[in-house]
Order: C-alpha cells, then sequence, then structure tokens
C-alpha cells in the first residue's frame, strides 16, 4: 500500500478523545470478536485524520472490526503503539500483526497486576474498614481505585504513543520482571493479613470438662498461635483450589463443612 | 421493601452491569459498593456495607479472565443484602445468601456473551458506509443486554424469591439460621485462598507469613499492614534494581 501524502499530527487532545472511548473497549463483547468492535470504538476520532481517503478510511474501519482480546486498561498500549505507526504510515499487514502479537502477552500481564493484584488489594482494604459499618470503607475503595485504575489507562495509551515499539521492548525486559516480583510479593503479604484477620466463622465454641476443670478449646488453640483455625481453612481452600476444584466447587464445599461443623456445635 | 426501592435496586443492578463491562471505570459494582448501596436504598446503610465488606472478602480473588465466566458479584450481593436487612438476620448470611444467587445470574452473563455477537454484525453492516458515529452507538447499546444480565435475576429474586425465602423462614428452626451464619463468615477463606493461589510463589511464602504475623499477633490494621509490606517490598525492589 503506497504510503500518504500528508497526514495531520495527532495532538494530546486527539489522545485525550480516544482515552474517553477506550472506555468502551468491552461494551458489545462476545464470543465471536470479543474486543473486536470497542477496539475501532476507540480509534473512531482519530481514523479520519490518519486516513485522509475515503477508499483506504474505509478498509481500516474494517480492519479494526476484527477480532481483538485482551485486558482492557493496558490494552491503551498497544492502541498508542497503534496510532503511532499508522501515523508514520504503516500498512494494514503491520497492524494487524502488531495488535495479534501484543494482545495474548498484555492479557496476562495486565490480567495478573489490575485484576488479580490492584482491585482486590484496594477493595479487601475497603471492606476492612467497611466491615464494622463504616461508608468510608467503600468511598475509600471506590476513590482509590478510580484514581489508580484510570491513570493506568491515560498513561498507557500517552507512553504507547509516545515510545511506541520501544514500549514493548521495556515491558519484556527486567525491570518489569523485578516490578511485577514485587507486586506479588506485596500481594501475598496482604492475603496473610487477610487470613489473620477475616475469617470469623473458623472459630470454636468448644469446652471440655476434664476432672472439673473447664478447658476453652479456642483459649489453647490461641496460646498455639493465633488464628491458626483461620489458616487451616484458607490453606484447605488452596489445597482444593491447587487440586484443580472450580472455585465454585470450593465453595460449596466449605459451605457445608462449616454448615454441618456449626450444627454439631465445633464451630461457631 | 416498598415498589420503589424494589425500583431503585433493579435500576442499581442494571448500572452496576455497565460500569462491569465499561471496564469498572468506577468500580461501583464490587460487593463491598453494592453492600451500602443496597444498605442506604433500603434505610439501613450500617448492615448493608458490613453484609457488602463480608461478601467482597470471598469474591477477592474472582475474576473472569479472557472471557470466562465466574459467579457474579453484584447481583448475588444486592439480592443477599436486601434480604438480610428485611428478615433482620445476621450480615454474616448474606455470603450464604449471595453465592447461590451469583451462581445463578452467571448463567445470564454467559446468554450475553453469546446474545452479544448481534452487534457486531450489526456494525458489519454498517461499516461499508464508514458512518462510525453509528457504528459506535451499535457498540454502546451492546452493553444493555450486560446490563440486563445483572437486573434480571436481581428483579426475579426480589420479586419471587425473597418472599418465598421470608415465607420459608417462619418455619426453619433458629439453630438453622446460626449454622447458615457461622458457615457464612467461613467463607472469606474461599475469597482469600483464590486471590493466594493466583499469587503464590513458593519464594514469596515469607511475605506471606510476615503478613500473617503482623494481623494475628500484632493486630495491626489492614492499612497500617499494607503501608509496612509496602515499605518493606518496594525497599527490596529498589536495593535490588540498583
Amino acid at each position: 500500500m503506497a504510503k500518504k501524502a500528508k497526514v495531520e499530527k495527532i495532538t494530546s487532545s486527539d489522545l485525550l478523545k480516544v482515552f474517553w472511548n477506550s472506555w468502551f473497549i468491552q461494551s458489545a463483547w462476545n464470543y465471536e470478536r470479543m474486543m473486536g468492535q470497542g477496539y475501532l470504538h476507540g480509534m473512531t476520532p482519530i481514523l479520519r485524520k490518519l486516513h485522509p481517503d475515503e477508499k483506504e478510511y474505509l478498509d481500516w474501519v474494517k480492519l479494526h472490526l476484527e477480532f481483538y482480546n485482551t485486558e482492557p486498561h493496558i490494552s491503551n498500549i498497544i492502541v498508542g503503539m497503534d496510532i503511532a505507526m499508522e501515523e508514520k504510515g504503516a500498512d494494514m499487514e503491520t497492524i494487524r500483526g502488531l495488535k495479534s502479537a501484543l494482545m495474548g502477552p498484555f492479557a496476562g500481564l495486565g490480567d495478573s497486576m489490575i485484576w488479580l493484584t490492584l482491585l482486590p488489594i484496594i477493595f479487601a482494604i475497603g471492606a476492612s474498614m467497611g466491615v464494622t459499618g463504616s461508608l468510608l470503607g467503600p468511598v475509600i475503595a471506590v476513590v482509590v481505585w478510580i484514581a489508580a485504575s484510570w491513570a493506568i489507562k491515560y498513561f498507557t495509551l500517552v507512553y504507547g504513543y509516545r515510545y511506541g515499539l520501544g514500549m514493548a521492548d521495556l515491558l519484556k525486559g527486567e525491570a518489569l520482571v523485578t516490578f511485577r516480583e514485587a507486586v506479588s510479593a506485596f500481594g501475598l503479604a496482604m492475603c496473610g493479613a487477610l487470613a489473620a484477620t477475616y475469617v470469623w466463622g473458623a472459630h470454636t465454641p468448644l469446652v471440655l470438662e476434664v476432672s472439673g476443670v473447664k478447658v476453652v478449646i479456642q483459649d489453647m488453640l490461641n496460646l498455639i498461635m493465633p488464628a491458626l483455625l483461620s489458616l487451616i481453612f484458607v490453606l484447605f481452600n488452596w489445597v482444593l483450589l491447587r487440586r484443580g476444584y472450580s472455585l465454585t466447587k470450593t465453595v460449596a464445599v466449605t459451605f457445608v463443612l462449616g454448615f454441618v461443623l456449626a450444627l454439631l456445635g465445633i464451630l461457631g | 421493601m416498598n415498589a420503589i426501592q424494589i425500583l431503585l435496586l433493579i435500576l442499581y443492578a442494571f448500572i452496576c452491569g455497565l460500569d462491569m463491562i465499561w471496564v469498572t471505570a468506577t468500580g461501583i459494582w464490587r460487593p463491598l459498593v453494592a453492600g451500602a448501596v443496597t444498605g442506604l436504598i433500603l434505610g439501613d446503610p450500617a448492615t448493608g456495607v458490613t453484609a457488602g465488606a463480608l461478601v467482597e472478602f470471598t469474591f477477592l480473588g474472582v475474576f473472569m479472565l479472557g472471557g470466562g465466566s465466574v459467579p457474579e458479584a453484584s447481583s448475588g450481593t444486592i439480592t443477599a443484602t436486601s434480604l438480610v436487612i428485611t428478615a433482620a438476620l445476621a450480615p454474616q448470611a448474606a455470603v450464604a445468601i449471595a453465592w447461590p444467587v451469583a451462581a445463578f445470574a452467571m448463567n445470564f452473563e454467559i446468554a450475553t456473551r453469546s446474545f452479544d455477537a448481534v452487534f457486531i454484525h450489526w456494525a458489519d453492516r454498517i461499516a461499508p458506509t464508514g458512518n462510525v458515529r453509528l457504528i459506535n452507538l451499535v457498540n454502546i447499546l451492546g452493553a444493555v443486554p450486560w446490563a440486563l444480565s445483572r437486573a434480571i435475576p436481581v428483579a426475579l429474586f426480589l420479586l419471587i424469591g425473597v418472599p418465598a425465602i421470608q415465607a420459608f423462614l417462619a418455619f426453619t428452626p433458629a439453630i438453622f439460621w446460626t449454622a447458615l451464619t457461622t458457615a457464612g463468615s467461613l467463607m472469606p477463606a474461599c475469597g482469600i485462598a483464590a486471590l493466594f493461589n493466583t499469587m503464590y510463589r513458593a519464594e514469596f511464602i515469607p511475605l506471606f507469613l510476615f503478613g500473617f504475623a503482623l494481623a494475628a499477633y500484632l493486630k495491626l490494621p489492614m492499612l497500617g499492614i499494607a503501608l509496612v509490606a509496602a515499605g518493606l517490598v518496594g525497599g527490596l525492589y529498589v536495593i535490588r534494581r540498583k
């Protein structure tokens, strides 16, 4: 495909429009083409500017409706790179290759950092405040989540555009691996804290009478280690998940077990 | 619950669906917020936020990734919190009610994931005209089935399920509900285990123990532990990069 004669420069207000539209990336998500339609939605504010020729423009509209699926926040790195390359006159094969080559790795990276670390940690801290009945918990969680996730979505777009393909190399580099490890390590420390604090049901009301002396079992367990039963239940659930139990099945097993133990007076 | 409250709850479920599919732009579909809003609508925000927080702990590691479906948290939370408040149950019982509802609501989501292909075919037909405004409008419309996949199960439960469960309540002995509450307050173990499982790396076990000890022995609040852990891990990260 021939290079275009003249393309207007993409401005930061153009990128801002792309940012707003990028919230609709999975609006019509379906099994057939997943985020295909949403990708085009993100590109529409600048597509005409990038491809002034009508015939060519229509071809690009079709291209951006093709199958696409990745993590919807950091998807904007790919969008940013795409814009930079289309601006330099990249052909359709190149852009199709860019999108399909990057969506897989970025899905894995984004899911583990955003949906499995950032969001759960923010809402776990909010829930720890909310559990006493304070509305401050949900308010703080929402404010922090909006600030963090909007910043990620905006800056991935801007840096993706500015540094183009250099960004992809950076994301495969050593610095990011170390960063991901640090995020996981932090997440696991929070898991430990949650495991010790929020499994209230893991408490036994059992009292034994040994030659006239009452022994409160929970007190004895606390002497061994506080929150020991909580830890046991979390690890029990983890073992089930490791064995390939689905989450719903794990929930069902724990629920029935807890219900029966409570009826027997062992938990409560 | 009066008719206006039921309508507001169904509308809220609808908005939760929009928020979720529009990349969780606000996070209001999370159980913590859904419980609080349900409580506000029903005039008991304190119970609502407590119930929501408890359900939140069980949904911590529960996310659909890449297109798989998982039990739908917001419809489960809205229904369960409504029942807890109207039937004056312990907030812990919300967890036990939220999960079955969430698992039921998931089927509506799976149906939506198939149905929404209608919108991409519609867009395909518009594409040759180059009318991208219309294509974008169709894309936005594609979120409606997603929103309905939350609103419909909530409507079904609020109109039929909750009165039925309340009638059932009158016939069940008290020990049934105490046991249900205990089982419910055991469930955060599942959410925490799911989160643990996604981040698990054998070499990071010491950090898990570190967080556990700060909470179990030193009784630090969660935000305090987050700051201590972030300081420690952040420091180690900086040293390692040098």
